[in-house]
């Protein structure tokens, strides 16, 4: 008997446990014989004798049982063991691609408008002279309008130089209040380091009626836009001149690169011109027959913010689609 | 502009006031400082005379001087040409640092000893003034042997240029500016009268006896001097650092102390060759209209001598071989100036122009005498007595203010009495104060202000913008939701798409090369809307098509190594009438993926299969049918419209193999859709059936020319309500074949009312295998 409780636990996979199972337990198998031989004995030792099989067979399938437990438990690992990875072998690469900074710098800008009940405003890239200057309060011969900055076109259209042309195309189809913003490409006959000849611009504009708009309302909206923009930074206005704004100023932050202790990037003044803004100059109302109103109206560069927020050296190279720069967006 | 601390000190007494806050007031009144820059000469640079000056012995080109420096007479070898006996020179002694390192000390220049070094300005760390040494002379002080030239506070200068904006031609000179620091420091400004000009021992005959004026109705104000010449007339050392600060220089020296005249006072000043007007004993200049209606003088010989406000001819610049010289003062109002001169178009200007159309001094008398005054101290030139002058009576615009609209507009509230104080201040004339109405009579050097809000400007400037209370504004809730928040929307989703299927946004120049596009075979716009003016030759049309911009984008990255190109973009394109329209477009070159463990670091190249369902995945499901190729860059083979609902929302294709080759390019695959008729709606759900479905497959052998779009149509004319969807899994052509393909289908059945028992689904399978007979002529396999 000791040979088959070696048999089972020296048994190495659940092929063999269950070859030495059958030979124990099966119809022709050891134990079947034994009890077979329990009708040749005699009455008193028979109870004693199954006795003792019964015992022996409870056992030896406790055994079997255990053995077989242990068996599949291994196997599993075993398993498990094969399908071994090295997961680091698998790290992903370039699977996913990226926003453009400058279309998501935009959106961001958008979106914080759009959370303060402006509107969005689009309009159209080829523009005419009266809404891209006239009404604008620059007329024909104003200095700010060299012939050098503008695309002209052979019918006498143009491209816009601003988002500003949006502000008059809104104000003529709608009564006030107005409360938008106007995203979108610009276009200036310009191109060096510092200048692209199309960027992208966002302008707002709010207009009400009476005198119900300051300059405070202005900086109010502005300083807190900056802040979601930038994060903690000081904010500075300075006074300034724009055709269709007046009063009109510059908005500074502190550098967000040196903290306004002056570096490269401020020029060593601590400051960075971020945008433009103003009370909305009486004679655009006149232009586009408003009475009695008042409103205040803004414009940023959205290369400017994108370059900033995410310390892009070069402004050319957001045109080029160049994957080294884009990839480290993703 | 540029201003410098010495030359403000003229008008304004600034000593007790640091720079840096000079600096920062000016950035505050919206005089925006650009530049700030201070010259330092260094120590042990002193004053020196050279009291003898001969010719090196050994050497030709130097000279061995014996200069007096106060404490002592040092011998020092010279190189310079123009150095000579008597001359006030810039001495750097032993033990002097330059500012470019070097250090003085003694030397044998061949064989002879030299202790110190006579400078030229720009070894002293001045900007260029001449050839050779710099001689100095007392207009910038006292000249005192020994001196160090760092005590002299106008070479010494601080510099700082401001970045005017286009309204303030008031600002255009030292005392413009002077005059707004007076208002934001509240201390007072000089004027000419505080000079005490006193010409007598100058003046001469009457100007009545040299020079005649002709002239018609004229638009500009205009005074006329005349002067005698003295030869070899040199402007002072002051004048020309300050000349070299502004990197001017006329070559000419009466043209520079015009030029430094209109940079101090503001006023033009222009400087006239006498001869050019010479009639006989006398000259003669002649004011008219010329053919663009802009004054202009002219010589006896009807000749165009110069244009008022414009430009005048090179040849007119006073000489000094010439007996006399005339100086003419003028102004003209900006904003006809920049009328005449814009209907005019393409004249040419001078530096007087810039200054005149954004409104120069009309105080002529001002800039007249300060020449007067610096001929007189800085020269032994006569003046003729008088003057003649052209004077148009100019009324002073006035403007009537009430405060309470200025303190609406700002949004805080404002005194009377710091208003009249900043405004007065400013030169504005108080006419009536009544309570909040103000009328303000406006000075007539800023033609900028035109209305109530031009004068809020003012105020606020001094005022301090920073000093308003920031208020959020009190608005009535409305619906804001418009279609171009919709488009924002739907931009942004598909957009986020594009980047999970590993597109890269790009975003590139509405511009196009007009012969790249023609050579593509792709749209142009009509050459009558073309561009005038372009920036370059291959930026001189608008773009048709986003697709040759990504594709020389992505040109570009497999030549910076990359093996694996993917780019979109959603920008404006123009058709051949120049309306604009969004296209969304894709770029997707190279290999399918990345290098990697699981390819073995061979990733197959992009194929149809794959970029199809790079496409999906941001559209969604789509039809595909084959379509002829438009342009050069199509592939005849590989290209589609894409249908969804019937709508072709664009093309999708392999590029050309031949342009593919040209640019260099692995495979790429392209796809450009009109973005307007991409569909982004919100879905509506419909019923579906709760039994079971199966799927059955039939093969069949059907001619090579039929596309599956084909078979798809015709299936759909009359399928089945049981049929949910079919849809092709494998295709097989070989020799055998001949002209036909083996294509199984696979359709699944499903009811809408029960599960289908198998006779009933083969019922239905024959009804379609019917159809594929009689209408394809397909065999069943």
């Amino acid at each position: 008997m000791k040979k088959w409780i070696e048999k089972i636990q020296n048994s190495i996979n659940l092929e063999e446990l269950e070859e030495i199972r059958v030979k124990i337990f099966g119809k022709k198998g050891i134990l079947a014989q034994e009890f077979k031989k329990l009708k040749n004995l005699s009455n008193e030792e028979k109870p004693k004798v199954a006795k003792e099989l019964n015992e022996l067979k409870n056992r030896l399938n406790g055994l079997i049982c255990t053995k077989k437990d242990e068996l599949q438990k291994k196997a599993l690992q075993e398993e498990l063991i094969k399908e071994n990875i090295d997961p680091s072998l698998y790290s992903p690469y370039n699977i996913k691609g990226a926003l453009h900074p400058v279309q998501d710098t935009m959106d961001r800008i958008v979106e914080y408008f759009i959370s303060m009940n402006f509107s969005i405003e689009n309009g159209p890239l080829i523009e005419d002279d009266f809404h891209n200057f006239e009404a604008l309060n620059l007329p024909k011969f104003h200095p700010a309008r060299d012939m050098q900055d503008t695309f002209y076109f052979k019918d006498e259209m143009l491209l816009r130089t601003h988002t500003s042309p949006v502000q008059i195309r809104t104000m003529l189809n709608n009564e006030p209040p107005i409360r938008m913003i106007s995203p979108g490409a610009v276009f200036r006959r310009d191109f060096d380091l510092t200048h692209t000849p199309m960027f992208h611009q966002v302008e707002g504009l709010l207009v009400d009626k009476k005198q119900r708009v300051s300059f405070a309302n202005l900086k109010f909206i502005l300083s807190d836009f900056l802040k979601y923009m930038f994060g903690d930074i000081d904010i500075r206005y300075r006074p300034s001149f724009f055709p269709f704004t007046e009063p009109s100023a510059e908005v500074d932050i502190s550098c967000i690169f040196c903290k306004g202790k002056g570096c490269r990037v401020c020029s060593h003044t601590g400051w960075l011109e971020v945008l433009g803004c103003g009370m909305v100059d009486p004679n655009v109302f006149k232009a586009v027959g408003y009475k009695d109103v008042s409103g205040y109206a803004f414009g940023l560069g959205v290369e400017r913010f994108a370059m900033l927020i995410h310390k892009i050296p070069d402004l050319r190279s957001l045109f080029e689609g160049d994957l080294r720069l884009l990839e480290q967006f993703r | 502009m540029i201003v410098t601390r010495s030359w403000l000190q003229e008008w304004i007494d600034i000593s007790n006031i640091e720079t840096e806050d000079i600096i920062k007031k000016l950035n505050s009144i919206g005089l925006e400082v650009a530049e700030y820059k201070k010259i330092d000469i260094p120590s042990k640079i002193v004053v020196g005379k050279v009291l003898e000056c001969e010719k090196h012995p050994n050497a030709n080109k130097l000279s061995v001087c014996e200069v007096d420096i106060g404490s002592e007479v040092k011998q020092i070898v010279c190189g310079a040409k123009n150095v000579a006996k008597d001359q006030f020179v810039p001495v750097a002694t032993i033990g002097a640092t330059m500012p470019n390192g070097l250090e003085i000390k003694p030397v044998k220049l061949r064989g002879i000893d030299s202790e110190g070094m006579i400078c030229s300005s720009t070894e002293i760390g001045l900007p260029k003034l001449e050839d050779g040494i710099m001689v100095l002379d007392d207009s910038i002080g006292e000249l005192i042997l020994g001196k160090e030239l760092k005590e002299y506070k106008i070479l010494n200068d601080e510099i700082i240029d401001i970045e005017l904006t286009a309204n303030r031609g008031d600002c255009l000179s030292i005392y413009g500016v002077a005059r707004e620091l007076s208002a934001a420091f509240n201390l007072p400004i000089k004027t000419i009268n505080d000079l005490n000009i006193d010409l007598n021992e100058k003046l001469q005959k009457g100007i009545g006896r040299v020079l005649r004026i002709k002239h018609q109705d004229c638009d500009a104000n205009l005074i006329y001097k005349v002067f005698s010449y003295e030869k070899e007339y040199k402007n002072p050392l002051k004048i020309r650092v300050r000349l070299s600060f502004l990197q001017e220089d006329f070559k000419n020296e009466i043209e520079n102390l015009a030029f430094y005249v209109t940079h101090s006072v503001g006023t033009i000043i222009r400087g006239y060759s006498y001869n050019i007007f010479k009639n006989e004993d006398s000259a003669i200049i002649e004011i008219k209209k010329d053919s663009n209606n802009l004054d202009s003088i002219y010589n006896i010989n009807n000749q165009k001598i110069s244009t008022i406000g414009v430009n005048q001819t090179r040849k007119s610049y006073p000489t000094d071989s010439e007996e006399f010289f005339i100086v003419e003062a003028s102004y003209i109002d900006p904003n006809l100036l920049s009328k005449r001169f814009y209907e005019a178009k393409n004249i040419e200007t001078d530096w007087v122009y810039y200054r005149s159309s954004r409104g120069s001094n009309p105080n002529l008398h001002m800039g007249i005498e300060y020449f007067c005054y610096l001929i007189s101290i800085y020269s032994n030139m006569d003046i003729f007595s008088g003057e003649h002058e052209i004077a148009k009576e100019r009324e002073k615009k006035s403007i009537n203010i009430n405060l309470d609209n200025i303190s609406k507009l700002i949004g805080s509230d404002i005194s009377s009495n710091d208003f009249v104080r900043i405004i007065k201040k400013l030169e504005f004339e108080i006419v009536k104060n009544e309570d909040v109405n103000i009328v303000v009579k406006i000075p007539p050097f800023r033609h900028d202000i035109e209305n109530e809000q031009d004068i809020a400007e003012e105020y606020l400037r001094f005022f301090g913008i920073d000093k308003i209370e920031p208020k959020p504004f009190e608005f009535k809730e409305k619906n804001r939701i418009n279609s171009s928040m919709l488009n924002f929307k739907k931009r942004k989703f598909l957009r986020n798409l594009a980047i999970s299927s590993g597109f890269y946004e790009s975003v590139s120049y509405i511009f196009a090369d007009r012969a790249k596009f023609k050579k593509y075979g792709l749209k142009t716009i009509k050459e009558s809307l073309d561009l005038i003016n372009p920036i370059t030759n291959e930026l001189n049309s608008l773009r048709t098509s986003l697709i040759p911009g990504l594709l020389e984008q992505t040109v570009n990255n497999i030549k910076n190594g990359k093996k694996r190109v993917k780019l979109f973009e959603i920008g404006t394109v123009f058709d051949e009438n120049r309306d604009e329209k969004i296209s969304f477009a894709f770029v997707f070159s190279g290999n399918r993926n990345e290098d990697s463990i699981v390819n073995h670091g061979k990733p197959k190249e992009v194929d149809f299969e794959d970029f199809v369902l790079d496409i999906s995945s941001i559209i969604g499901d789509f039809e595909l049918k084959s379509c002829k190729s438009e342009n050069r860059l199509m592939h005849p083979y590989q290209s589609a419209n894409i249908l969804k609902d019937d709508i072709v929302l664009g093309k999708i294709y392999k590029l050309h193999n031949s342009i593919q080759k040209d640019l260099e390019l692995p495979v790429t695959y392209i796809c450009e859709l009109d973005f307007e008729k991409i569909p982004y709606s919100l879905k509506e759900a419909k019923e579906y059936s709760k039994y079971q479905a199966s799927y059955r497959d039939i093969s069949i052998l059907i001619d090579n020319s039929v596309e599956f779009s084909q078979i798809k149509d015709i299936l759909n004319k009359n399928l089945p309500k049981e049929i949910k969807r079919f849809y092709p899994v494998d295709i097989y052509m070989d020799d055998k074949l001949g002209d036909k393909k083996s294509l199984t289908i696979r359709f699944i059945v499903q009811s809408d009312e029960k599960t289908l028992n198998e006779e009933e689904i083969s019922d239905i399978i024959e009804k379609i295998i019917n159809i594929l007979k009689q209408e394809l002529n397909a065999e069943l396999r």
